[in-house]
């Protein structure tokens, strides 16, 4: 599709829309579904569907909108600046491609899944790229994150691996400028993950198909899958793993095996061998006779599986927060089923599925629930009527895509408050530090003061451009001079300098020049430049403010000197232990500053205050959590003996 | 001002001492205000993340790949100063000119000034000798030893040479000597490093002292450490107020030293190896080029004590960095060793003699520098002339 095509098409009154996900013939339960909702939205805006550049090719035909791979998106996005967007993504490799249009061109993000750890992991492991796994785990939950990851790839054992409780999602929520999810379980999460942006809850369509094969009467599914007639079918859809509960459900079978009239369980989806051995358990349960995995089905097998059961079992722990689209699907074929009472699925009203408590009974509620509705037909067909009748009104898709439009024709006039932007910053190469700091002495107005406190951070351009909206907190003895060189070299505005000396930054109060409180998070830049001779309370004092005052996102440069005449390897600060005190105080990426980066200093007329008889080293790192932890370091015995505690 | 600086060497990952050296002098340029463009033959192979990191530091970066090439040898004794020369990098060269307006061309190593061939005569040429290579088979012969990598005669690096407008030697001494081969203006500029002082180890009272030696397997320093070990086992008075550890690549070269010598192997921080060490030593005999490892001694600030031979290019009036022979260095390790009080003193002599040595170097590369930016601008208006 060439952009001049595009921009013909775009003429038309419709309005513009593009839509980032994957789409069929891809094998993806979300590419299905934006299949189904397309016409919908092709009737009412100018679709462009931007897909991933190895994704497979929607075949040509009437529902297929205009198609563009992700990098002739990139190529022409200027064309679609003032497009609405809107971004499809679910915890599988197919959004991958995803990540970094969305930190570009933010748009409108359609959450399937609210754990993308998943995700995450295809993007970096699966390229090889542990660091960048590491990073952004580090980035989202601090030393938590860190530790959590360093365990991971220490035990490699992706079983333990707790990523359940690491739902990984901030980036993708974070550029989103509103959320569309599929139920209050996971809107009122996103919502308390990001506050004050729009969480839009729509539930999932019921799929059109719904109504063409439930005509198929169970009989005839049955002779056309070769299953039995007179047996009770007991279908469970979808991959086959360890979080649908399948051992609990071969366990309540194989109590009721003996109860039952002649019954089959059918597993209707492709197994998962390198996570759940299920040929193991259903051995183990005594099953083997009565059970069948189907492995991968198309939509028409699927459906014909559907049609042929008499009990749905759509049993999901822990949640990723997904609603499950097998499971509407299946209500809207009329037919009974058993669900957990939590989660997304637990939302679902009481008369239109059977829910099952999770506590610690059950086994014995899951198995008198199977034992009730496979002997009670009457009853099955009661719950199956009122869950036809209840997703056919209440997930009806064109009532679902009006909702779409609705909040895609309102979702543009959100306004992302500038605290919780990403802060991207510029760092300027050595060469054009060391150009601006001689402009600076030479120039018609010298612009200050070329007498900055410590060397390293300077030497090795490690402090970002000032740019529009950006704020600099600068800690250091001589603090006016270093703020003036800062602002000179750095090309900063003095007015969006904070400068004050370390003992003024940990004292009892803290105020700015003007008397007034500094509001927590109001740094997108901070600058320490210190001996390593601090008090312990002094030196967590001060990295927890250092938190609290940068915003998320925001960068930290630490600069370091001591004397040399003797170790200060038990310092709080000590060289050696500053990458973990600033992991565990909140921050990521802490690493040293090489010191063969920086510029000649002889090329530029700085003269530093400290004298040269000192060791100097720095790090940089970034805010990743207002989690601020600090280890003390008590003496006993003349032994360091190290335990921690949080800082309030 | 663009600067062309053609080197087979990369600059990233900065891990051996010529590596340092043309990064430092493409830094220093580069702080300069000159833009650099950098022409890498790799004749060591490259990654992909040196050759990102190359082309973030220095922006352009041409990289071709000596596929196929084999030496040339035109005479018995020696190579001719452009047998390791390929072609191919004429032909790059060429396309480098003609796509960009350069005011200088620096070239790494005598033997590719035939790269000068191929420049508009307004460029102003420098060659980075970084070492002495005429007459080198004759110096190795002399100490017992087969010449390693490129060696040539003194009339076919002088060829080389003639080919610039400046050279740049690594050390006063080779200035000296080059000075004596070429009719181009020599300047001296050694490594740029700046310095990482670190503070004395800490160490209880009766606690043997721990000497360091680090250093790669080139044959003067496998043979330097030879013969100090061999000298050690001589003196064991010293064995028990000592261990000697020893770091590095050279550690290949000797399948067990005894006590009290600890073979500590290729150490992942160079720095936590000199913070790990009381005194450090180099009791090198011969070698040629600078002694990066004394400079990174001193660099480090830790007491040093060294050979004459071990202080090549560095200035230091200190009589225990200019000691005769082995003896004399075993001699100073036991006064140390007997008076701990005496590091401190070490140290602050090593970091006054780093300091020096840098500011005289960073004076030298400024001198070279404006000469070099007078050349540029009287070619200028020589051509503006025309």
């Amino acid at each position: 599709m060439s952009p001049n095509s595009a921009s013909r098409t775009a003429r038309t009154a419709r309005p513009p829309l593009v839509i980032f996900s994957p789409y069929p013939p891809s094998a993806n339960g979300i590419a299905d579904y934006v299949g189904e909702l397309m016409p919908h939205h092709r009737a009412e805006f100018d679709v462009t569907l931007v897909i991933a550049d190895d994704a497979a090719m929607p075949e040509e035909g009437n529902d297929v909108p205009r198609i563009l791979l992700a990098s002739e998106f990139r190529k022409h996005r200027g064309f679609f600046e003032n497009a609405p967007k809107l971004y499809h993504v679910g915890n599988n490799p197919d959004h991958c491609y995803m990540l970094d249009l969305l930190a570009r061109d933010p748009g409108i993000v359609v959450l399937h899944d609210y754990n993308l750890n998943y995700m995450h992991e295809v993007a970096t492991q699966g390229w090889k790229q542990r660091d960048g796994y590491w990073s952004a785990l580090e980035l989202e939950y601090g030393v938590l994150g860190s530790e959590a990851v360093r365990q991971r790839f220490e035990r490699r054992d992706r079983g333990q691996f707790a990523t359940y409780e690491l739902p990984l999602n901030g980036d993708v929520l974070e550029a989103a400028t509103g959320v569309i999810v599929h139920s209050r379980y996971v809107q009122y999460k996103v919502a308390a993950r990001v506050p004050r942006k729009p969480v839009w809850y729509v539930p999932h369509h019921l799929s059109s198909a719904v109504y063409h094969y439930g005509q198929i009467t169970k009989a005839e599914a049955r002779r056309q899958l070769g299953l039995a007639e007179n047996e009770i079918i007991i279908t469970a859809p979808g991959f086959i793993t360890y979080a649908k509960r399948v051992p609990m459900l071969l366990a309540a079978l194989s109590t009721l095996r003996a109860r039952l009239p002649s019954f089959r369980l059918v597993l209707a989806g492709e197994r998962c061998p390198d996570q759940y051995d299920v040929d193991s358990d259903i051995a183990n349960a005594g099953l083997k006779n009565y059970a069948t995995c189907t492995g991968y089905l198309d939509e028409e097998q699927f459906f014909l599986h559907l049609a042929a059961c008499d009990v749905v079992a759509n049993l999901r722990h822990p949640t990723g927060g997904e609603m499950s689209g097998t499971l509407i699907r299946a209500l809207g074929m009329g037919l009974p089923a058993i669900v957990f009472d939590i989660g997304p699925m637990g939302e679902l009203p009481h008369s239109v599925v059977r829910k099952v408590p999770w506590d610690g009974d059950t086994h014995a509620a899951l198995t008198a629930a199977l034992y009730e509705l496979i002997l009670d037909k009457t009853r099955r067909e009661e719950l199956g009527a009122r869950a036809a009748a209840y997703t056919r009104e209440t997930h009806a898709i064109d009532k679902i895509a009006g909702r779409y439009s609705e909040i895609i024709r309102s979702g543009g006039e959100y306004v992302r408050p500038a605290e919780i932007e990403p802060v991207r910053e510029n760092f300027p190469h050595p060469k054009v530090l060391a150009d601006r700091i001689r402009n600076m002495s030479v120039g018609p107005q010298p612009t200050g003061s070329l007498r900055p406190d410590g060397r390293l951070w300077w030497q090795c351009a490690k402090a970002p451009l000032g740019q529009s909206g950006r704020r600099a907190l600068i800690l250091a003895a001589h603090s006016r001079q270093t703020a003036e060189f800062f602002a000179g070299a750095f090309g900063w505005r003095s007015e969006d300098i904070t400068a004050m000396t370390v003992e003024d930054f940990v004292g009892p109060t803290l105020r700015n020049a003007q008397g007034d409180p500094i509001p927590q998070g109001a740094f997108t830049f901070a600058l320490v430049v210190t001996g390593v001779e601090m008090a312990e309370i002094s030196a967590a004092t001060l990295l927890r403010r250092l938190n609290a005052a940068l915003r998320r996102g925001g960068n930290l440069t630490f600069e370091l000197s001591c004397g040399l005449d003797h170790e200060y390897d038990e310092s709080p600060l000590a060289d050696s232990r500053m990458v973990d005190r600033l992991t565990e105080a909140g921050f990521a990426e802490a690493a040293r500053v090489p010191r063969r980066d920086g510029i000649f200093a002889e090329a530029v007329p700085v003269s530093p205050n400290e004298s040269e008889a000192r060791r100097y080293t720095c790090f940089t790192a970034r805010k990743a959590s207002s989690v601020s932890y600090w280890r003390f370091m008590i003496e006993f015995d003349g032994t360091p003996q190290h335990f921690g505690g949080r800082i309030a | 001002m663009n600067v062309l600086v053609f080197t087979p060497t990369p600059t990233h990952p900065p891990i051996q001492g010529n590596r340092q050296r043309v990064f430092d002098m493409c830094r220093a340029m580069q702080s300069m205000g000159a833009d650099i463009t950098l022409f890498h033959y790799a004749t060591e192979g490259v990654s992909p993340s040196a050759t990102r990191q190359m082309r973030e530091a220095w922006g352009d970066l041409e990289l071709i790949f000596p596929s196929g090439f084999t030496h040339r040898r035109s005479f018995v004794d020696c190579f001719g100063i452009d047998d390791w020369f390929d072609d191919r990098i004429l032909a790059t060269a060429e396309k480098l000119v003609e796509s960009k307006s350069f005011d200088v061309c620096l070239v790494n190593y005598a033997w590719y000034s035939k790269l000068f061939e191929v420049l508009p005569r307004e460029i102003v040429r420098v060659i980075d000798a970084h070492d002495v290579f005429g007459g080198r088979a004759q110096y190795f012969a002399d100490i017992g030893l087969d010449p390693e990598w490129f060696h040539t005669s003194i009339e076919q690096e002088s060829l080389g040479l003639n080919r610039s407008d400046f050279v740049l030697a690594i050390q006063d001494e080779e200035a000296k000597i080059l000075r004596a081969r070429t009719e181009a203006p020599v300047h001296s500029v050694g490594f740029l490093d700046t310095d990482q002082f670190l503070p004395p180890r800490k160490r209880a009272p009766a606690e043997r002292l721990v000497v360091g030696y680090i250093g790669s397997g080139n044959p003067f320093n496998v043979a330097s450490m030879r013969v100090f070990a061999e000298d050690m086992k001589l003196r064991p008075e010293l064995h028990a107020r000592m261990e000697v550890r020893v770091a590095g690549k050279v550690c290949a070269a000797f399948e067990r030293l005894s006590h009290p010598f600890t073979l500590v192997g290729v150490v992942d921080s160079i720095t936590d190896f000199y913070r790990s060490v009381d005194v450090v030593i180099n009791p090198m005999r011969g070698g040629t080029g600078l002694k990066i490892k004394s400079q990174e001694a001193l660099s480090f600030g830790k007491p040093f004590v060294a050979s004459a031979d071990a202080m090549t290019g560095i200035h230091s009036m200190h009589p225990g960095h200019r000691l005769d022979d082995n003896a004399a260095i075993l001699d100073r390790l036991l006064e140390l060793a007997a008076d701990p009080q005496m590091l401190a003193a070490e140290s602050e002599i090593s970091r006054a003699t780093f300091t020096a040595h840098r500011k005289a170097q960073a004076q030298a590369f400024l001198v070279f520098w404006s000469n070099v930016v007078d050349a540029v601008n009287a070619r200028r208006s020589q051509t503006v002339a025309r």
